[in-house]
């Protein structure tokens, strides 16, 4: 059966240059990706968990045709995004930013009527269809107010009814809810849901655990160009169901804390989360098998030149996978 | 549908912007003043007698006019095309137009196209209120004639513009270059002076400029049929076509070349 998503060995490096004093400073190759493969089925939501720098955008890039890879294959409903990129253009709908790929000086229903009329819509079909996405995603009464006007929030949603504009069956949404407050973020997964229910494959990235848990059929855990890990949240949240986390905050962070939990016999990942620098205020993610690792892990803590100031039990999450598969958390600060 | 798509949204963000439009329409007076300021102080009194033996044109106003208007416009539209790039990069818009079924080179070509559009009307409205100022008409053949040469002098002018985006885009100096561009598209196309003051090589250079053939044309137009030194209008209009051709294909081609080295390094949306 066609996969309407299948990525297979896909390689990606990029050369960028790091600022020098007078001129463009020294060249710096970026490995974004280092044989990503995976497959999206029909009708699904697929997530692509990670945190920044891992290669999520770079491989949406690559799927909507506007990046090449290095190397690998790669094909949307059976078309190669590559050898077959026009015919991948007339499937797919991508909403790349949550607040820009807008004429600021146009509102919205304008911006979205320029681009109906660059995807040939008939004149009457898109004025419907554009009625349509604004009503679904609540941005009807704001249609008409210039696009400068606009919040963040309902920038993502006028991104996600661009991408819809021409019906695609296939969606790249790069992370759709960045930035957005708790009740924008939530519209735009209830939206994403009601894509599903249409029967639409969508493929987007989240660095946010919640959120892939919540919207996502299949999550793939990506970590410096990798897919560490493919399957169901709960499949993925049984692997660590045996497995225990507690989430320490503690001022005086250092590394070599860190590292002397991680080599403590049954501490599986540790991922810090430093929140003051300076001061050395953290949060440290320990995910251990069996009390005694605990045990040893808090009196290692407790006699350490750290003060520890809580300490909370967990229940698995996504970012536990993380934290075992990379040892690094999914989200910073 | 696309160039229609186009024209419709650069006018309303152009209407939108009425200052600047304002000062489009207004610049050709102010440097057409300072012209003939310069004029007058360089010749006093028989400046404008001196001016008519020179060029043939007996009406310095309508004639700066034109060349402003034409001066105007091929820097808007070479700063325009050259800047287009760069411009919706920071928009996010550039790499959402490339998911779209559309040639996206000729859809920096249809921005052009509506850009020179604009600057006819402007054309229009300025030459409208000098020779309304002056009590005289231009005959509906000179109008047609000058709005054709000015749409022929500054659309080759997109595929130069074009070249520099695609050259200088991944340095982000684009308008630096165009701004050069400019000013010796400026220098050396006739705008508000006969080119014979200059020697014969830069007159030779000046050739391989569309604008300076629309300049020497729109002289023609405003002297009362006093031909302008040189070529006849004919030959002047299929040397702008031949350079229509030969700038567009130099854009398209080093745009493509662009394109795909920016799709496989990933600056079609650097920014």
């Amino acid at each position: 059966m066609l996969q309407p998503i299948k990525a297979e060995n896909l390689v990606k490096t990029f050369v960028t240059k790091e600022g020098g004093r007078l001129l463009r400073g020294r060249r710096r190759v970026v490995e974004a990706l280092k044989g990503v493969s995976f497959e999206v089925r029909k009708g699904e939501v697929f997530g692509l968990l990670g945190p920044n720098g891992a290669g999520k955008t770079t491989t949406i890039k690559i799927l909507s045709t506007l990046l090449l890879p290095d190397a690998g294959d790669a094909w949307v409903m059976g078309y190669h995004v590559v050898k077959e990129a026009a015919k991948v253009r007339e499937v797919i709908g991508v909403s790349l930013y949550s607040d820009r790929g807008f004429y600021w000086k146009l509102s919205g229903r304008e911006n979205l009527a320029y681009f109906a009329r660059l995807y040939h819509l008939d004149s009457k079909y898109a004025k419907e269809r554009i009625r349509y996405l604004l009503k679904l995603l609540d941005l009807e009464e704001d249609a008409d107010r210039l696009v400068e006007e606009y919040s963040t929030g309902m920038k993502s949603k006028l991104n996600i009814a661009r991408a819809l504009l021409h019906d695609p069956p296939v969606l790249f949404l790069d992370e759709p809810t960045i930035g957005l407050d708790p009740n924008s973020a939530r519209k735009v997964r209830e939206v994403i849901l009601d894509l599903k229910r249409e029967g639409r494959t969508v493929l987007l990235t989240t660095h946010n655990m919640f959120e892939a848990d919540m919207v996502c059929d299949r999550v793939a855990i990506i970590s410096k160009g990798r897919i560490v890990a493919v399957g169901t949240p709960s499949e993925l949240k049984a692997k660590v169901a045996e497995h225990k986390a507690v989430e320490v905050s503690l001022v005086g962070y250092s590394k070599t804390i860190e590292e002397s939990l991680r080599n403590i016999p049954g501490v599986l990942g540790v991922a810090t989360r430093l929140r003051d620098p300076v001061a050395g205020v953290a949060d440290l993610k320990v995910v251990y098998d069996g009390d005694l690792s605990l045990r040893e892990a808090l009196s290692k803590l407790f006699s350490s030149d750290a003060k520890v100031i809580s300490v909370k039990s967990m229940e698995p999450t996504l970012e536990d996978v993380f934290v075992v598969m990379t040892g690094e958390r999914l989200e910073e600060g | 549908m696309t160039l229609f798509a186009v024209i419709v949204k650069e006018m309303k963000i152009t209407f939108r912007y009425l200052g600047s439009l304002l000062m489009i329409a207004a610049m050709p007076f102010m440097f057409g003043g300072m012209m003939m300021g310069v004029g007058y102080a360089v010749a006093g009194p028989s400046a404008f007698a001196n001016f008519a033996v020179n060029t043939g044109v007996g009406n310095p106003l309508l004639y700066t006019t034109l060349g402003g208007v034409l001066m105007i416009g091929s820097m808007i539209l070479v700063e325009n095309t050259a800047g287009i790039i760069r411009e919706e990069q920071m928009m996010g818009t550039f790499e959402l137009h490339y998911l779209t079924p559309n040639s996206t080179m000729m859809l920096w070509l249809f921005h052009s196209l509506s850009t020179s559009l604009l600057t006819l009307i402007i054309l229009a409205v300025d030459v409208a209120t000098v020779l309304a100022w002056q009590g005289s008409l231009l005959s509906p053949v000179d109008w047609l004639v000058a709005a054709l040469v000015t749409l022929l002098g500054l659309l080759p002018l997109a595929g130069i513009g074009l070249a520099v985006a695609a050259l200088t885009v991944r340095f982000k100096e684009v308008w630096a270059v165009a701004n050069v561009i400019n000013s010796f598209i400026a220098m050396l196309s006739g705008f508000y002076y006969p080119l014979e003051v200059f020697p014969a090589a830069v007159r030779l250079i000046s050739t391989a400029l569309p604008t300076s053939h629309a300049a020497q044309i729109l002289r023609g137009v405003v002297s009362e049929g006093v031909s302008a030194t040189g070529l006849l209008l004919w030959e002047r209009v299929a040397v702008m076509a031949a350079l229509g051709v030969a700038y567009l294909l130099l854009g398209r081609i080093l745009y493509s070349r662009w394109e795909d080295e920016a799709r496989s390094r990933g600056e079609l949306s650097k920014y």
